[in-house]
């Protein structure tokens, strides 16, 4: 006999539909099959025993288990497309090993990032629409006139609704998944068992910074000194370098602010200090504790969770060589070529497009009717294409100078 | 394959974390070779996505890397080539050895 659940929106939270798996396991249900397509997951009648199910994520063809889980025990009992599901009948104190869990957070960030923009894109509509609606009410009588036609705007606001509402839906139920995936992960690493206190993002901000009343404090009494650098990203080893003369002169850096211009230095002696401005599209938890552990200090981080810029810095004494966070070429020529080519696109879409207000205005200039405010934004356009223009050529000066090492 | 990828791959003929396998390489190669984290992470990830190694998370959650019977392959193709550099390395030594003795 077999049995069929619905179950819609099981990927929002594996860690609940796994211990619903377990406990169908309990009443003697045995999972044989998941559609990802109805969302229904398919059972068999089978033996009633106790059976700790694990659900993962890979993008591997052909999905295997570690031969590590597999003598723990782990068998893989279905394969759905990425998905996979691996059951463990040991005793859970018998269990030593798991299947990962940094791949399922990812492709849960991604369905949430997705989401989001539906979200933001709908509710910028509707607010607009509804200023315009105001805007327009007191000079403009509304009416309603009779047409069968009226079916499809009504339809189409429901299933705009809808998607609204799933939006919120997946973003929240995400968002906690994630939280206690992570928790999960890090559960023994901080030796914390309460959720709250996980070591995500939030918490690694404020652990790391110190409070604004402290520096304030330590600005007034002339302890600290405060110097600004922009666009460093566009030229991260000149940024190193500098950072690494600054300790040198006995300016070690305490801070950095949150969008990261603002540098804080604390006065006091001369240090050899390593630093690494480091790019990655998409970082995990890993990144974070295997940096750690080789002893590097997290300085700064863009809190942007899909592009992000991470500043480390490596104390080391004299007769030592300074430590690199890339210790081969092919790693920091990569690293450089990932900069620049990311940098490049975004320019080469916003000079393009000035480029192409720059034609319009000259063809107006021709015609000669040209006013103050077209004047304003012609000589816009041209500061708009003289900066991005020369950043990109920055971040190619970068990479030249990375591959002349 | 690179010397960087040849040791990390070694280092996994039994599983380990990313800060064991710097620790191996270094003690393997006498403090010759001191891998940058962001090379062993950039490294692990690309084999990782290639099949050559695969991970699991351990009683601490932390994640182990383990090699994959791809890699297996792999890594024994490769010491197979290593040895015959080595044995002709030792065969052709005395042409240009200053002692031609040797």
């Amino acid at each position: 006999m077999k049995i069929k659940v619905y179950k819609p929106f099981w990927s929002y939270d594996v860690q609940k539909t796994e211990e619903w798996l377990s406990s169908m396991s309990e009443k003697g249900h045995e999972l044989v099959e998941i559609n990802r397509f109805t969302r229904y997951f398919i059972f068999r009648q089978g033996e009633q025993r106790k059976r700790l199910y694990k659900i993962g994520f890979d993008k591997m063809k052909q999905k295997s288990l570690s031969s590590f889980l597999t003598r723990n025990g782990w068998a893989m009992i279905l394969q759905s497309g990425n998905w996979y599901v691996a059951a463990n009948d040991k005793p859970s104190n018998e269990i030593e090993s798991y299947p990962v869990r940094e791949n399922i957070i990812k492709h849960n960030k991604k369905i949430m990032y997705l989401f989001g923009s539906i979200f933001i894109y709908l509710t910028v509509i509707v607010l607009s629409y509804l200023l315009i609606g105001l805007a327009i009410s007191s000079s403009v009588q509304f009416g309603f006139v009779k047409s069968p036609l009226w079916i499809i705007t009504f339809l189409y606001a429901g299933m705009g609704i809808m998607l609204w509402a799933l939006s919120f839906y997946s973003i929240t139920k995400i968002k906690g998944s994630n939280k206690r995936l992570l928790g999960e992960s890090n559960y023994s690493l901080e030796n914390n068992h309460s959720l709250e206190n996980i070591y995500s993002q939030e918490s690694r901000h404020k652990e790391e910074s110190p409070s604004r009343d402290e520096i304030k404090r330590l600005r007034r009494s002339g302890e600290i000194v405060v110097k600004r650098r922009y666009a460093w990203t566009y030229e991260p080893d000149k940024l190193e370098k500098w950072l690494e003369t600054m300790e040198e002169d006995g300016l070690s850096l305490y801070y950095v602010g949150k969008t990261g211009t603002t540098f804080y230095f604390k006065k006091g002696t001369p240090r050899k200090v390593s630093y690494c401005a480091d790019y990655q599209n998409y970082v995990n938890e890993d990144y974070y504790t295997f940096h750690k552990e080789a002893g590097w200090k997290l300085i700064y981080f863009t809190s942007l969770n899909l592009q992000q810029w991470t500043l480390w810095s490596h104390e080391y004494s004299r007769d030592e060589k300074p430590p690199q966070l890339y210790s081969d070429k092919f790693h920091q020529l990569k690293h450089a070529k990932r900069v620049a080519l990311t940098y490049s696109c975004l320019s080469i879409l916003i000079v393009v497009v000035h480029l192409l207000q720059l034609e319009e205005y000259s063809q107006l200039l021709q015609a000669e009717n040209f006013d103050i405010s077209q004047m304003v934004q012609f000589l816009f356009s041209i500061l708009v294409i003289f900066i991005f223009g020369s950043l990109t050529i920055r971040t190619w000066l970068y990479y030249r100078r990375i591959r002349s090492l | 394959m690179s010397e960087t990828a040849f040791y990390i791959l070694l280092s996994l003929a039994e599983p380990r974390h990313g800060y064991g396998i710097v620790k191996h390489v270094e003690d393997i190669s006498s403090s010759r070779i001191r891998l940058g984290s962001g090379t062993v992470y950039g490294t692990l990830t690309k084999m990782q996505k290639d099949g050559i190694i695969t991970v699991f998370a351990d009683e601490e959650r932390k994640t182990v890397y383990e090699v994959t019977d791809l890699g297996r392959t792999l890594i024994t193709a490769e010491i197979s080539r290593l040895e015959e550099l080595h044995n002709n390395a030792l065969k052709y030594r005395r042409f240009f050895s200053e002692d031609k003795s040797i």
